[in-house]
Parts: structure tokens; sequence; C-alpha cells
């Protein structure tokens, strides 16, 4: 046999068209045919959930929409989630967006999973909650909506005047924001410089797992309250809620892919190793 | 006025004097302050507005150009680039961005695209780990297990069979990455810092766009 063919060698050079294939393979299945392992409960996302069972009735979230349409799967079962704990205990809610996509984002969430949820809790806009739509301008708007939201915004995302929607009669600045929450494949530190650091405002972040590891740093130092870690920390707080829904279903998807790649990584390490005299 | 005092001095001044402006509204409670500097945060998002508009005539202006000159072989994507962006800005403006023509085109334009580009990324990210993870040093051996740890940690199917694996991976996550992330934002923080005082002092004027400017 040649030396350079022996199966360890191949183990080391599988073409990435079989591994992209399986990958394929493995995300379909466990979509078909859900499995429903339990989920462990990160400490991050029960920060959030002990945290939203503080709130009291009339008590203001805002609401920052700021996910774009790559990561839809991962922040709207969070927003989705965290919306529905609060509204349990009567709080209203503000949503905005510093990213030019959030008034779609907004839209698409509201006719899909919100609207429902309002209904049940017989919510009204205007009165128990608003979307004053998109500001340019990142920490510069952030500093401004922390001081005097009507600095930043005069009207809400649908032309009405800020002044004349009932919801923000007593909504002016971070003393009004009982808590915010970021939703964001971005870094979100100016989000706690402007609203923790400055005011003390609770500030909740929803990443995506790449930006997890920046910020565990802010939510030991408790900067962060709450911090939910992509597709799984909205996969945890839908189960903390009891309302398992399109998160919990991407985390099987999330193990078979991920042992998938452990495999492929073993294998190359393995055919690696043991070639390793010839080198 | 000499060019010296215009492009350089000038600015050097403004910038100081909105930069103490911002400091002295957070450290010193005078009423005449905060309200300058509320002014100066409502400029900050006229302008941020006013920039995504010079952006986009910024956007038109070098892809004419581009198609014009037939520069290098992708210039035809500079066709389809304009094409998309007047289509979405006459739509937009035309009949409103809440509308139903408007919400139909994202959907099924942008959103679709947007949803492939992270997703694909998987796929490069899960060859990228199976050819290079390779235990060829000490450093790559550690680096390969961490790696293997995470993987392994982050599927739930994992967590059940392999208990052990989860406060593991806690352990990673919040001791060993929270002091490296940490030791990287306090060197942020005081460059940061660093940087802020030789901007306000006119040591540092790259923002001013020039750099003979220093």
């Amino acid at each position: 046999m040649d030396e350079k063919n022996t199966i360890w060698h191949k183990l080391q050079n599988i073409p990435r068209e079989i591994l992209y294939i399986l990958l394929i393979i493995s995300m379909i299945i466990p979509l078909l045919y859900p499995l429903g392992l339990p989920l462990p409960i990160s400490a991050q996302t029960k920060s959030l959930y002990d945290s939203l069972n503080t709130l009291k009735e009339e008590d203001v979230i805002l609401q920052f929409v700021d996910w774009g349409a790559g990561s839809i799967s991962i922040h709207q079962p969070g927003c989705v989630a965290v919306t529905y704990q609060a509204i349990s205990y009567g709080a209203k809610f503000v949503y905005l967006s510093t990213n030019t996509e959030g008034p779609l984002m907004y839209e698409r969430m509201v006719t899909e999973d919100l609207q429902s949820i309002f209904d049940k809790y017989g919510y009204e806009y205007g009165e128990d909650y608003v979307f004053l739509g998109y500001v340019a301008g990142a920490e510069t708007a952030l500093a401004a909506i922390a001081s005097n939201i009507r600095t930043a915004y005069s009207d809400d995302y649908y032309g009405t005047p800020i002044d004349d929607i009932p919801l923000m009669q007593n909504v002016r600045n971070y003393a009004d924001y009982d808590m915010i929450v970021t939703y964001t494949m971005g870094s979100p530190e100016s989000f706690v410089r402007q609203f923790n650091t400055q005011y003390g405002v609770v500030t909740h972040v929803h990443c995506g797992e790449m930006m997890t590891p920046n910020l565990l740093p802010f939510w030991a130092s408790g900067q962060i309250t709450g911090l939910l870690n992509g597709a799984f920390g909205a996969a945890e707080l839908e189960v903390l809620i009891k309302r398992p829904g399109n998160a919990v279903k991407l985390t099987d998807v999330y193990s078979f892919s991920n042992i998938l790649v452990f495999v492929f990584l073993a294998m190359g390490n393995i055919g690696f190793i043991l070639t390793r005299k010839e080198r | 006025m000499s060019t010296q005092l215009v492009r350089r001095t000038i600015p050097i001044i403004i910038t100081f004097l909105v930069g103490m402006i911002m400091i002295g509204q957070w450290f010193l409670q005078v009423a005449s302050i905060s309200e300058l500097a509320t002014s100066i945060q409502q400029w900050g998002i006229i302008l941020a507005a006013f920039s995504m508009g010079l952006g986009s005539v910024n956007i038109i202006i070098r892809n004419v150009r581009r198609i014009r000159r037939r520069e290098g072989t992708d210039w035809l994507y500079a066709i389809w680039l304009l094409f998309i962006f007047f289509l979405f800005s006459i739509v937009g403006i035309g009949f409103g961005s809440t509308s139903p023509q408007y919400t139909y085109i994202f959907n099924t334009i942008l959103q679709p695209l947007s949803g492939t580009m992270y997703p694909a990324s998987l796929f490069f990210l899960a060859s990228a780990i199976y050819r290079t993870f390779r235990a060829r040093s000490s450093q790559a051996i550690i680096f390969v297990i961490v790696g293997a740890i995470m993987l392994l940690a982050n599927a739930p199917m994992m967590g059940a069979f392999i208990p052990p694996i989860i406060p593991l991976k806690s352990w990673i996550m919040d001791v060993e990455v929270t002091a490296a992330y940490r030791a990287i934002l306090l060197g942020i923080g005081l460059g940061t810092i660093v940087l802020g005082f030789r901007v306000l002092f006119g040591l540092e004027t790259a923002h001013l766009g020039r750099e003979e400017a220093q």
C-alpha cells in the first residue's frame, strides 16, 4: 500500500463536500424528528429571567430591535420570550431601533408572534406598547435616548407625535426606564456605557454567540444583568418561561451539527498523530 | 484667513470645546451646559442621518464611474448594485417603508440573502476547524482540547450524556475567557482615555481627515 494513502492519511483529507453534505443532513434530521433533550440553563440566562420576574405593573422596558434579517432565528424568539414574560407582570414596552433593518424586523415579529400575545393580554398600541422606529447616530443617539428620548424621536414610526402617545406621557429619560434589552449581532458595549454605567439602568443583552466572550466581563461585573447567548440563550429563556418555541427547536440542530464537527476534528487529529512519525 | 487656521486650528478648537462641554455635562450639574450638550447630541443625530444620505450619493458616484470605465471584471456587479439601490429607494420613497410593496421586496430579496450569508459561514467554519485544528505543538494541543470541549458543551445532547462537560464549559467561560477579555477591555479603556485626551488637545488629528494636518 502506498505510504501516503493509508486510512490515517485519508482521515486528514476528507473532501469538504462530504463534510458539507453530512452537515446538511445533520441539520435536516433533527428538524424533522426533534429529540426534545433537556437543555441546561446558564447563569446568564437565569439572571435575565430573575430580573424579568421583578417587574411590576406599569414598569417600562425599552427593547432595541437591532437585529437584521441574518439573525431572525436567533433574536426574534428571544425578544418574543422577553415580551411574553414581562407582559405577564403588566410591563409596558417601548420598541425602537438603531439598525436600519429594525423597523422591518419589528413588523415581522409583531405579525408572526407578538400580536397574538398583545391580543391575549388586551394590550393596545400607544397605550401599552409603542414602536418609535429607527434613529441614526449610533452611540450619540443612545446618549440622547438615555438623557431625553424626545431629542432623538419627535414621533413614532407611524408618524404620530410622541407627545400625543399616551404611553409616552410619562416616558422621558433614564429615570423612567425600568430596564432596557438590546438584541444585536453587533457590539452592545455602547448600551452598557450609556444606560448602565451613566445612569444605572438595568441592562440586558441578547447577542450573537461570537460576542458572548466579549460581554462576560460586563456580566460578571453586574453592568449587564442578563445575557442571552445567541440561539441557546433564547432557547433557555423559552424553557424557563415554559413556552418552548422556535429557538428550542434549533437546539437539536446545534447538537447534531456540533457533534459532527467534533467527530471530524477528532478524526483529523487521530490521523495527524498516527502519521507524525513520517514527518 | 490662512489655510492652517481654517484646516487645522479652528477644527481643533471646535473639537476641544465640544469635548469639554460633553465632559462638563457629566461632571458639572449646570443647567446651561446640560442644554448645550443636549443640543450637540441632537446635531450628532442629524449629522449621522445626513451622512447616510451623503454615503448614498457617494455609492452612486463611485459605481457610475466604475461602470463608465469598465473597471476590473466585476463592473457588472456595480450595475446590479445600482439597480437594487434605486429599486429600494424608489419603492421606499414612492410607497413608504411600511407599505406592502416595500415589505414584499424586502422579504423576497434582502431577507433571504441576509439569512443565507450568516448560516453559510457555518460550512466554511466547519471545514476550517477540520483542516486547521491539528495538535502540532503543545499550544495547539490546548487549543484543540478547549475547542473540542466547547463544541461538545454547546451540543445539549452531550450535556445530557456527559453532565460534567457543562460545569467545565462554564469554568472556561467564566474564569479563563472572562479574565482574558477583562484584561483586553481594560487595555482598550485606558487606550481610549489617552486617545480622547490626544484628540481634545489637538495631538491626534486623524479625525480631520488629512494626514498632513499632523
